[in-house]
C-alpha cells in the first residue's frame, strides 16, 4: 500500500497536474459564475483540452473544473440573484439580500469558506468509503452488474425535472443511439448503413457537446435580456474568523447532508442544498432572519450542494456507475483515456486510485486560494455579453468536437445532437436521462447479453444471487418513492 | 380546431418513431445472422426491446394527454420556450424570450448552423470559425465592432495554435491549406 502512496504522490506532486488541477479550478469557477453556463457544459468543453494530458492530469483537470463550477455558480446567485448553476439556487435566498445591505464580500466569503470546507469533508467521504464498496463490488457477475446498472438508472428520475414520463423517453433515445456500430458478439452492422465512420459507433463527446451546449447557443437566438443586469458591488466587508466559527455547525452539519445525498444516485446538488438549507433553518436561534440575509443560510446552502461534489464520485470509482450527469461526462472521460473505473480498478491500478485522491484533496485547498484571490475578479465575469459568449461556446464546440478523432463527422455529430436537444428543450425532454443512458447503455446491453448467454437464455439468471435480490428491491423501492413523491407533487394544495 | 396539446404532438411523434424502428429501422438497419441459436446473441434484441418500451412510453404519453384533456386540465402551451429546470440544464432568468419575433430569429438561427457545416468544409476549421464567430454575434445583435472583430479572430486563433500547435492534432484548413505544415 505504501509503495503505491509514494507512486501517486509522485504522480500528482509534478509542476503539470498541480497547473492543470489550478487551471481547472479556475476555468470552473469563471464557467460556473457566467449565468446560462452549467457545470456539466463546462466540464464538456473542458474536456477536449485534457486529451494532451496524462490521464490524472487530464481527469484532475476536469475535477477541478467541476469543484470550481459549483462555487462558481453562487457568486451570480449571491451579486444578481442569478444563480450561476442550479445548484446555486438556494444560495440566492440569503446572499443577495446580505449583498442588498452593502455585505456581499462577507456573503462570498463565506460562500467560499462553506464551499471548501464542504468539499473537503466529502472528499474525506469519498476517501473512507470508495474502497471499502469497491471491496463489495469485486464479487459481482455479469447478472448482478446488469442488476446493479437497472438500479443505477433509478437515476433518471432525479436527473428528469417534473416529467418522470419524458425523463424515461429522454432516456430510450439515448440507449437507441448507444446500439449505433458494430454488434459486440456477432460483429455485424448495427445502424451502420454503410458509414465506415459509424462502425465503431458515435463517440460521447460530440454527443454530450451537442446535447448541452448547442440547444443554449440556438435557444438564444429568440432571447433577448430582460434588463441590464446590476452587478452589487462586493464592498469592503468580509467574513471573519469568529463569522466562521459561529457557522462551523452549519457548515458540518449541512456538508454532511450533502455527502449522503451525493453518494445516492440521482440526487444533485440543488435538492442537497435546499435540504441543508431547511434543515439549518429549522434548528437555528435566528431562524427569523433566513430569507432576509443570514450568513448562516449562505453557509448552509452552499455546504449543502459543495458536499455532493467528492460522494458523487464514490458510485462512479467503486461501481464504475455515475452518481449524476456530470460524474457520467467524467466516466466517459475515464473512458476517452482508456481507463475504466471500478472495482478492478482498485485492484489493478491502486496508484491511479491514490493520485485521484491525493489530486481531489489539493483540489479543496486549490478552490480556497483561487477563491480568494479571484473574487474581486469574478464579479465582472456576469458583465460578459451573451451574444459574444455563445459563438464563442459555437467555436469551442466545434474544435472540441473535431479534436476527438480529428475527424469532421463528429463535428456534423455534434450539429445533429445539438438539433435533436433543441427539439428535446422545446418538447420539454430533459437531456440529462438522454446522456446517462447513452454512457451506460453498452455497458448494459453488455452485461445483459452475457448473463442470458451464461444463463443459457434463461431470464432467472437475473434473480438467482442474493445482490440481484437487494439491486431488484432496491430498484422497485427507488421507483415506488419517485412515484409516490410524483403523486404527491400532482396533488392540489387546499386553498384556505 | 382545438389545441392540441404538447404531450399529445409527442406521443404520436413517439409512436410513429417506435414503429418505423419496428418494421422498417431495426429490420432493415440491423444485419443479423440466418440462424441464431440463442436469443441472447441475436443482434436485434437489445435495440428490439428498447423500441417496445419506448412505444410504451409513446402510448402513455398519448393516454395521458387524452385523459389530462377529459379531466380539464389545459393543454400547455406549444412551443412554450422555457423548460424544466434539470440538473445539467440552463435556463438564464435574465433572459426573455421574444415570443413570435423569437420563433422568426431562432429559425434564422437553425438556417445559420445549418451552414456550419459546408462552411467548415470549405473554409476549414479555422477561417470558418472566425465567419461563423462573427456572423453569430451579429446575428445575436452585437454592435460593438472592436469586441466582434477582437473575438471573432482572436477565439478561433486561440483555439487553432492549442490544438495544431500544442495538441499536435492537424486542424483542416479546407481553402487555406496552403499554410498547412
Amino acid at each position: 500500500m505504501f509503495e503505491h502512496l509514494v507512486a501517486a504522490f509522485g504522480l500528482v506532486a509534478t509542476f503539470e497536474t498541480i497547473l492543470a488541477l489550478a487551471v481547472g479550478v479556475a476555468v470552473g469557477v469563471v464557467l460556473g459564475a457566467v449565468p446560462g453556463m452549467t457545470a456539466t457544459m463546462a466540464v464538456g468543453l473542458s474536456l477536449p483540452f485534457t486529451f494532451l494530458l496524462q490521464p490524472v492530469t487530464g481527469i484532475l483537470l476536469l475535477l477541478g473544473v467541476y469543484k470550481g463550477g459549483i462555487y462558481g455558480g453562487s457568486i451570480p446567485a449571491i451579486l444578481i440573484k442569478t444563480p450561476g448553476t442550479p445548484a446555486s439556487s438556494c444560495t440566492v435566498l440569503d446572499g443577495y439580500p446580505m449583498a442588498q445591505k452593502g455585505q456581499a464580500g462577507k456573503a462570498l466569503d463565506m460562500a467560499l469558506y462553506a464551499s471548501c470546507t464542504a468539499d473537503f469533508i466529502s472528499n474525506l467521504s469519498l476517501i473512507l468509503f470508495a474502497a471499502w464498496l469497491a471491496q463489495i463490488a469485486l464479487a459481482f457477475g455479469p447478472p448482478e452488474y446488469f442488476t446493479l446498472i437497472v438500479f443505477s438508472l433509478t437515476i433518471i428520475a432525479g436527473v428528469a425535472g417534473d416529467d418522470l414520463v419524458k425523463g424515461c423517453v429522454s432516456a430510450a433515445l439515448g440507449l437507441i443511439l448507444a446500439t449505433i456500430g458494430l454488434d459486440l458478439i456477432f460483429g455485424t452492422d448495427r445502424f451502420v448503413f454503410g458509414t465506415t465512420s459509424l462502425m465503431s459507433g458515435l463517440n460521447f463527446i460530440p454527443v454530450l457537446i451537442g446535447l448541452f451546449a448547442l440547444p443554449e447557443v440556438i435557444d438564444y437566438f429568440g432571447r433577448k435580456a430582460s434588463a441590464r443586469v446590476k452587478v452589487s458591488s462586493v464592498g469592503g466587508t468580509h467574513a471573519s474568523w469568529a463569522d466562521y466559527k459561529r457557522c462551523l455547525p452549519t457548515i458540518i452539519k449541512s456538508s454532511f447532508i450533502g455527502v449522503l445525498m451525493g453518494a445516492i444516485p440521482g440526487i444533485g446538488g440543488a435538492p442537497s442544498a435546499f435540504l441543508a438549507y431547511s434543515e439549518a433553518r429549522r434548528t437555528a436561534k435566528n431562524r427569523h432572519e433566513f430569507g432576509k440575509g443570514a450568513i448562516e443560510g449562505v453557509a448552509a446552502s452552499e455546504a449543502g450542494n459543495n458536499g455532493v461534489a467528492g460522494a458523487t464520485m464514490i458510485p462512479l470509482l467503486a461501481l464504475g456507475i455515475p452518481g449524476d450527469v456530470i460524474t457520467a461526462v467524467i466516466l466517459g472521460a475515464f473512458m476517452i483515456h482508456g481507463l475504466q473505473p471500478g472495482p478492478v480498478m482498485f485492484q489493478n491500478n491502486l496508484t491511479m486510485i491514490y493520485a485521484l485522491f491525493i489530486g481531489i484533496m489539493a483540489s479543496s485547498v486549490l478552490l480556497f486560494i483561487i477563491g480568494k484571490i479571484g473574487i474581486r475578479l469574478f464579479r465582472r465575469i456576469a458583465d460578459i455579453p451573451k451574444s459574444l459568449m455563445f459563438p464563442m461556446v459555437l467555436v469551442l464546440c466545434i474544435f472540441g468536437s473535431y479534436a476527438i478523432n480529428n475527424s469532421m463527422f463528429d463535428i456534423a455529430v455534434m450539429l445533429a445532437t445539438g438539433f435533436l436537444g433543441y427539439f428535446m428543450l422545446r418538447f420539454g425532454i430533459p437531456a440529462a436521462p438522454f446522456l446517462i443512458a447513452f454512457i451506460l447503455g453498452p455497458i448494459l446491453e453488455n452485461t445483459f447479453r452475457q448473463s442470458l448467454l451464461m444463463g443459457g437464455g434463461d431470464y432467472t439468471i437475473f434473480f438467482r444471487s442474493t445482490i440481484n435480490w437487494i439491486f431488484w428491491a432496491l430498484t422497485v423501492g427507488s421507483l415506488v418513492l419517485i412515484i409516490y413523491q410524483t403523486v404527491i407533487k400532482r396533488r392540489p394544495i387546499p386553498v384556505g | 380546431m382545438p389545441a392540441i396539446s404538447r404531450d399529445l404532438v409527442l406521443g404520436l411523434l413517439l409512436a410513429a418513431y417506435s414503429l418505423f424502428m419496428a418494421f422498417v429501422g431495426i429490420p432493415f438497419g440491423i444485419d443479423s445472422p440466418e440462424e441464431v441459436p440463442n436469443p441472447a446473441l441475436s443482434p436485434r434484441l437489445w435495440p428490439d426491446i428498447i423500441i417496445a418500451i419506448t412505444a410504451f412510453l409513446a402510448a402513455l404519453m398519448i393516454l395521458r394527454a387524452i385523459v389530462g384533456r377529459k379531466n380539464g386540465d389545459g393543454p400547455e402551451p406549444a412551443g412554450s420556450p422555457l423548460p424544466p429546470v434539470e440538473e445539467g440544464g440552463a435556463v438564464d432568468p435574465t433572459m426573455e424570450w421574444q415570443g413570435r419575433t423569437g420563433t422568426i430569429l431562432t429559425l434564422v438561427g437553425v438556417v445559420f448552423l445549418l451552414l456550419t457545416y459546408p462552411v467548415l468544409n470549405v473554409f476549414g476549421l479555422l477561417i470558418g470559425s472566425v465567419i461563423l464567430m462573427a456572423a453569430f454575434s451579429l446575428l445575436y445583435r452585437e454592435r460593438q465592432w472592436s469586441a466582434l472583430i477582437g473575438s471573432a479572430v482572436g477565439i478561433p486563433l486561440v483555439c487553432y495554435l492549442f490544438f495544431e500547435k500544442v495538441a499536435n492534432i492537424p486542424i483542416p484548413m479546407g481553402l487555406m491549406s496552403f499554410l498547412e505544415g
